[in-house]
């Protein structure tokens, strides 16, 4: 249940199937994003996969000694693209992999196109979306809804990407869905669909307990999103918006020209795969200590390089150094940007006061509408004092518990203490998978697929967010993953939401 | 991790379609218009073939790769006799091995420095080539350059440790030999009882040789480590930072769009100014002629 090691497993083999010799790798728009979160290109390198493009790119010079390897999405488009490449093939030899289910008409339609026979595999490697973290995949679609139904030409797109999940991890799940909301009905249907269509690319080994995938929507939880985040990943993609695991430092002022864009991925950044999930004090210390570390392996002037035992500490110590380098300016940069930012838009008292509306109201449904004020609120509390909250002036229609146990739940809350009031807010997924995973998700709300219901408590769990899930909520999933022994979930969405990009959905 | 093969449907269409193209051509035409058709058809398969000459420089990455292999061979190699040389039981008869180690170890060093003089020499080799293969140069020196550092690396931890082992004998023997001078002393004081035996005397003077032995190896490796330093730092120069957004491959594709636009943009604009630059001089031709004209027609009008 690791999504970026699947991708990267599928890219191995990919690389590895076209055997030795050099190599160029032929992409889309998608899957250029797909395959550089999981691999970069130092790695690739090393495989001998020497030159990147783009299919679509027109002016690509023949180059008859390399081999081409074309990872695709099925698209027409690239299809199209794919079928005018073959009729005058640049490379020697094409290895073509398509991201998902490629029709038997369009097989053919390239089989009639190699007119000089340069195609040597044709197959399908399920690596249709983007893998973020090893428990978190997103599709990086924007705009999924028409008013409360699918946007038509997003819904085969966001079916492909989730089936496309489930082949990768080799699950053959059970399907529940949000019956409150029609979106995840369709696309939980969609799903079943393609199972029974494809059904012997879905037999897999039956396990014991079979796996689930829950759909849900985002309009059941619209509050997360818009609350300030305080874990680095998510205060990052909060404030300075995570792109792929890429981040555009461009704006800010008196940037260096190497920094203006920098990357955060736990795969290969020890510092930021360590404090990923922490909180924004800690990360201060945790720099603190960094920059400490970096002082005392610094070499002591670089010309002091004298005697034969300076030179080869200095060449000993030289790599890890200069790497070391990299990622002490780059995240100081950030958490400095960050900070500033925080400072600036007064964000630790919206904070708290996001909080204690959000938790107070304890995810009532029919609340939701109160929360819309609460962007605004954000918004324009900027460089306002927070005395100047008009407190008290809708508490009483803010707080209406809806049952005895919200209610309890509250007040054993209150008898405990806050430990963080940064942090109070859980999202209520966790509530959801707490539930899901003892058993007592009620079947009224979240109904099966199909007339099987499952007996005992899932295993491994694939949550679906439509319309995008956040990175709080990843937190969620990655706390529960670590705590619940023998329970693996895996958080997908058609995007990440930050505030900025709820907005227009 | 599931795959779908189609390979072999999609061969069977090939050929099923490879099979209908030759009956619908012989359908169409006469024997003689088929033969023809195929000999039109095959200047061009020969000029694919003659395409695939590959640039000159790929031979030389071959050759850096094999070397790069026979390197870690050699390291391997190494290894194995820097094992055997620390975990000897008796301190003897060691000069064979040792002067193996001494080779192969400069062998591996001279194969380091051919190694990192042929990338160098690569990144020059790309005289008049497009921009698409400079980038693909570029990618393979980097390549070629990390696998070399990596390598490096990996050799210079294998030789500080075998220093470290060696110091590490040596002060243990030196505890053996702090007795030695001890005893010299003692020769003085008990000159007139002759202390000293042959055997001591011989074994005093063995140790010294062992000694300077030792110095002689330490300073052999000190030697091949700066070397090394050298070669080192000219290889940081060429790999790409790991982890920075010039080694993601999203980044370097959109670069390369960018670059391509740019260079599009460019000859746009360089064409439009040759356009105008060829209207202006046709305009200034035929002011000229025009001048010259009215000057002919005023010199025969007032003869």
């Amino acid at each position: 249940m690791n999504v970026t090691l699947a991708v990267k497993q599928y890219v191995s083999k990919m690389i590895e199937n076209s055997g030795p010799g050099m190599k160029v790798l032929l992409m889309d728009k998608e899957t250029t994003s797909i395959v550089s979160v999981v691999y970069t290109q130092s790695e690739i390198l090393q495989k001998e996969v020497y030159l990147f493009e783009r299919i679509d790119s027109q002016n690509r010079d023949s180059m008859k000694h390399l081999k081409a390897i074309c990872f695709l999405r099925p698209t027409k488009e690239n299809v199209e693209n794919l079928i005018q490449e073959l009729r005058r093939p640049k490379y020697s030899v094409y290895f073509i992999y398509f991201s998902n289910v490629i029709s038997k008409s369009e097989i053919k339609a390239l089989a009639e196109a190699d007119e000089q026979e340069v195609v040597a595999e044709v197959q399908e490697f399920y690596g249709d979306f983007v893998a973020l973290n090893p428990h978190l995949f997103s599709l990086n679609l924007q705009g999924v809804s028409r008013g409360r139904s699918w946007e038509p030409s997003i819904l085969p797109r966001a079916t492909q990407g989730l089936t496309s999940v489930l082949l990768a991890l080799k699950k053959c799940p059970m399907i529940r869905y949000q019956l409150s909301s029609d979106m995840s009905k369709r696309l939980a249907e969609c799903v079943k669909q393609i199972i029974t269509k494809e059904y012997e690319l879905f037999d897999f080994r039956k396990t014991e307990v079979p796996p689930l995938l829950l759909i849900l929507d985002r309009s059941d939880d619209a509050i997360t999103p818009l609350l300030n985040q305080w874990t680095y990943q998510a205060m990052v993609h909060e404030l300075l918006g995570l792109n792929n695991n890429r981040i555009d430092l461009s704006r800010v002022p008196g940037i260096s020209k190497d920094l203006r864009e920098v990357v955060l991925s736990a795969e290969n950044d020890e510092f930021y795969a360590n404090n990923l999930y922490l909180n924004f004090g800690e990360i201060g210390t945790n720099i603190k200590n960094l920059m400490e570390d970096f002082q005392k392996k610094k070499p002591k002037g670089q010309q002091k390089l004298e005697s034969i035992s300076d030179m080869k500490a200095f060449v000993d110590n030289y790599p890890q150094f200069k790497k070391m380098s990299g990622t002490v300016s780059k995240h100081v940069t950030v958490v400095g940007e960050l900070s500033r930012l925080v400072s600036e838009r007064c964000l630790m008292e919206v904070s708290e006061v996001e909080q204690e509306l959000a938790c107070q109201n304890d995810h009532s449904n029919a609340q939701q509408v109160r929360f819309l004020p609460l962007q605004t609120l954000t918004v324009t509390m900027c460089g306002v004092s927070t005395a100047s909250y008009p407190r008290g002036v809708d508490r009483s229609d803010l707080i209406t518990p809806t049952d005895a146990v919200a209610i309890t739940k509250q007040f054993f809350k209150g008898l405990k203490g806050v430990e963080n009031v940064y942090a109070q807010h859980q999202p209520l997924l966790h509530e959801t998978l707490d539930q899901l995973i003892k058993g007592k998700l009620k079947d009224s709300q979240f109904p099966y697929l199909g007339p099987n219901a499952l007996r005992d408590r899932p295993q491994d769990i694939i949550v679906f967010m439509i319309g995008g899930a956040t990175y709080e909520e990843a937190l969620t999933v990655y706390n529960l993953n670590r705590t619940m022994p023998g329970v693996r979930i895996v958080l997908g969405g058609t995007t990440i939401h930050n505030t900025k990009r709820l907005g227009p959905q | 991790m599931a795959t779908r093969r189609l390979t072999d449907a999609f061969l069977l269409m090939r050929n099923n379609a490879i099979q209908n193209r030759q009956i619908l051509a012989e359908q169409l035409a006469d024997d003689r218009m088929a033969l023809v058709s195929g000999i039109s058809l095959d200047p061009e398969a020969a000029i694919g073939v003659t395409k695939r000459l590959s640039p000159k420089w790929v031979e030389g990455v071959d050759e850096i790769q094999y070397e790069i292999t026979r390197i870690r061979q050699k390291m391997k190699d190494l290894a194995s006799l820097h094992d055997k040389h620390m975990n000897r039981p008796t301190l003897d008869d060691s000069s064979e091995e040792e002067h193996a180690i001494e080779i192969t170890t400069q062998e591996i060093t001279q194969m380091f420095h051919r190694c990192q003089r042929s990338v160098t020499g690569l990144q020059s080799r790309c005289a008049r080539c497009t921009a698409q293969e400079e980038r693909l140069l570029r990618n393979v020196v980097s390549s070629l350059a990390q696998s070399l550092q990596e390598l490096s690396t990996n050799f210079r931890h294998t030789q500080s440790n075998y220093l470290k082992r060696m110091k590490n004998r040596e002060e243990r023997s030196k505890h053996f030999f702090d007795s030695g001078p001890l005893m010299e002393e003692d020769e003085d004081i008990a000159l007139y009882d002759r202390g000293f035996t042959e055997d001591q005397l011989v074994m005093v003077e063995q140790n010294t040789v062992m000694v300077e032995q030792r110095e002689k190896e330490i300073r052999q490796i000190v030697q091949s480590i700066s070397d090394l330093n050298e070669i080192f730092r000219d290889l940081a120069g060429m790999v790409v930072e790991q982890g920075t957004v010039l080694d993601r491959i999203d980044f370097n594709v959109e670069q390369a769009c960018v670059k391509t636009e740019d260079g599009l943009k460019q000859l746009q604009k360089a064409e439009q100014y040759q356009k105008k630059n060829r209207k202006m001089l046709v305009i200034l031709i035929l002011f000229v002629i025009v001048v010259v004209l009215i000057l002919i027609l005023f010199a025969t009008k007032f003869k």
